[in-house]
């Protein structure tokens, strides 16, 4: 792996210096992290992402370390269960864990250890509503970065719902670097929904860890409509047999949004069913990346993965990206991958056309329905309907000039 | 209503229509005929404005106007209807929403007010029964997962609802059973008034049994060769087309 220019690490440096009572283990994590930088396009699974743009930042780390900062109310959604939040880079609510280091192997989530004193932990166990993290920037925020580490742990044959949202669209050039580690018990089912809507100048990369026990299901949600370099990267570590796992994903780019979807899904042991059905659309100079990685390993027979990645490429200068990738080490599998990029259907087009739908609202229409088919999979209603009712935003805009 | 004058249009590098030229008066309905390859499906297809085809000469004047300078939409709101011989699939797009959008537009065009929900679904309902179509076909997608003969159905049901005054019907009666392409034509012929055009487009007489026509042309590499009463279309039944091309090269 590449250093990344001494003047990039500096950046990082002076935001490090600027911390008080810093850790053994977030001093470890700042020098391992010092050591590799972060990666260049010639890492493989960042071919398609320039973090240069990052890279060249000098972001402040949030002035106050804890307790209420600004109203943020109006941006959150209602009527779920209980509440996590981070205002401004501010946990609202005390974490007094210190976040467990030493797993960490991405630069991105060394970074999130150098700058994450204590972690949040969520146990989901007597959760019948769905819980609600959610990762705010207000106006006021502005250059700023937080690095929130969440522990999620889910008990045996428990069932809940995770809803992480990240918003913020009147925010400007912030940062977030969130690390999600999940737990998902024996015979438990976890379903995780994760809105991204914030602002085109953020950046915002996230890394979700998922370690799922035997017969166990971790369901994945995602929809990334906001940030401007924006990088998700789920893993999952599917650890026991039966276990399974889905991703379902919506990511929609435009004006000059980068956003980067980076899955693995690690077939441990036999009898491991996966199944990911990601869709991209990307509009005027939007770009899409889809990189989804599935490991079949050794020993681990009868393993039935299946990949899916449909593509709209709106716009002749935006790109999309999408790669599907195999590693499988077992023989008896059954792996199944399709990754398809292409354009509205100009014979739909012209069928609306015929029946006096102007050309604009005919795109704006076929559009539309493409996305909706992810969306109307969110489990919970209040979500589905906000998603929703954000992309039609987004079509309207599309249909008034 | 409609007229078409000595109209040549290529296609893929390759003239399709070479000279056609129809009228088509408010009130009449006109059968189209012809073997396969003719041009029959591109002279729908033209009308309705899909691109890839190329105006090399002549001139269609519908209502006055140059059908050609209107975009495909605003020929669709100023009343020309093409009832597709393949009706898209459109997964994710609702029937309904469909329905409504396009007579919304229309009406807009026609300086009418919007339809409200109580007022449009009187219309639907009304309609679906006359198509004999199940009330689940408002919650599907546009065309997505219908058989064949409800596909059909669906394009007179948007026309009955459209009440456009030129309607092009592109083989509609192709893949129908007795049944289906019954109830298409009686949905046809409550359609049949003074004020209204009508210009099937068919392979097969069967279907003029059924919407009697008032002319009857044969289309032959790309022009009318002969035009006729709807007697023409049982001697095209009976004798083929290789007679008519025969006597059109001798005259």
């Amino acid at each position: 792996m590449n250093a990344a220019p001494s003047s990039a690490i500096k950046t990082w440096q002076v935001a490090f210096d600027e911390q008080k009572n810093v850790s053994a283990n977030q001093r470890q994590a700042f020098e391992a992290f010092q050591l590799r930088g972060l990666p260049t396009a010639k890492v493989d699974a960042w071919k398609y992402t320039d973090l240069r743009r990052l890279n060249l930042r000098q972001f402040r780390l949030p002035a106050i370390t804890s307790g209420i900062t600004g109203d943020a109310s109006a941006a959150l959604l209602k009527g779920l269960g209980k509440r996590y939040l981070f205002i401004d880079g501010v946990a609202q609510q005390p974490s007094k864990e210190s976040a467990a280091h030493g797993q960490a192997s991405e630069a991105f989530e060394l970074l999130n250890s150098a700058f994450s004193p204590a972690a949040l932990r969520i146990d989901l166990n007597e959760e019948n509503e769905p819980v609600y993290l959610a990762f705010v920037w207000t106006a006021q925020s502005s250059g700023v970065m937080h690095h929130p580490r969440v522990h999620v742990t889910l008990g045996g044959q428990r069932n809940a719902t995770l809803v992480e949202h990240h918003i913020g669209a009147n925010s400007d050039s912030n940062f977030s670097n969130s690390v999600v580690n999940i737990q998902v018990g024996e015979q438990a089912s976890l379903k995780h929904i994760r809105v991204q809507e914030d602002a085109v100048s953020n950046f915002n990369v996230n890394t979700v860890r998922t370690e799922v026990a035997r017969g166990g299901r971790y369901l994945s949600y995602q929809y990334v409509l906001g940030g401007g370099l924006a990088r998700s990267n789920i893993h999952i570590e599917l650890q026991g047999t039966e276990a399974h796992t889905e991703l379902h994903g919506l990511v929609f780019a435009r004006q000059t949004q980068h956003l980067d979807v980076r899955s693995v899904v690690n077939h441990q042991v036999a009898n491991t069913t996966s199944v990911e059905d990601y869709r991209g659309i990307a509009d005027q100079r939007g770009r899409v990346v889809f990189n989804g990685k599935v490991i079949v390993a050794k020993d681990a027979q009868r393993i039935d993965a299946k990949q899916s990645s449909r593509n709209l490429l709106l716009s002749p200068t935006a790109e999309i990206d999408t790669r599907p990738e195999l590693e499988i080490y077992a023989n008896d599998v059954k792996c199944a991958h399709g990754a398809t990029v292409g354009q509205l259907d100009a014979t739909a087009l012209f069928y609306l056309q015929s029946r006096g739908i102007a050309l604009r609202e005919a795109r704006a229409l076929l559009t539309h329905a493409f996305a909706a088919e992810l969306i109307e999979r969110i489990p919970v209603e209040s979500v589905r309907e906000h998603v929703l009712a954000r992309l039609n935003e987004r079509m309207r805009s599309e249909v008034t000039p | 209503m409609l007229s078409i004058k000595n109209l040549h249009v290529r296609a893929g590098g390759k003239e399709i229509l070479k000279g056609l030229s129809l009228e088509v008066k408010a009130g009449e309905v006109h059968a189209i005929m012809g073997p396969n390859g003719s041009g029959k499906s591109t002279l729908a297809q033209v009308l309705a404005g899909r691109d890839g085809y190329e105006i090399v000469s002549g001139s269609v004047t519908y209502k006055d106007q140059d059908l050609f300078a209107l975009e495909p939409e605003d020929r669709a709101r100023a009343g020309v209807f093409l009832a597709f011989q393949y009706p898209v699939e459109i997964p994710g797009v609702n029937n309904t929403y469909l329905l409504k959008a396009a007579l919304n537009a229309v009406r807009k065009y026609r300086g009418q007010q919007e339809v409200d929900a109580f007022e449009f679904l009187s219309l639907v309902r009304e309609k679906m029964k006359l198509m004999k179509m199940d009330e689940s076909f408002l919650n599907r997608s546009v065309n997505a997962g219908f058989s064949g003969g409800e596909k059909k159905r669906n394009e007179i049901l948007q026309m009955a609802i459209l009440e456009p005054a030129l309607a092009v019907l592109d083989e509609t009666d192709s893949g129908l059973d007795i049944d289906a392409l019954q109830i298409v034509a009686e949905g046809v012929n409550s359609l049949r008034s003074n004020d209204r055009a009508i210009v099937m487009i068919t392979h097969y007489q069967r279907l003029l049994d059924y919407i009697q026509p008032d002319f009857v042309h044969v289309l032959s590499s790309g022009k009318i060769i002969k035009s006729g009463d709807k007697s023409l279309a049982l001697e095209l039944e009976s004798r083929g087309y290789d007679w008519v091309k025969q006597e059109a090269q001798v005259a």
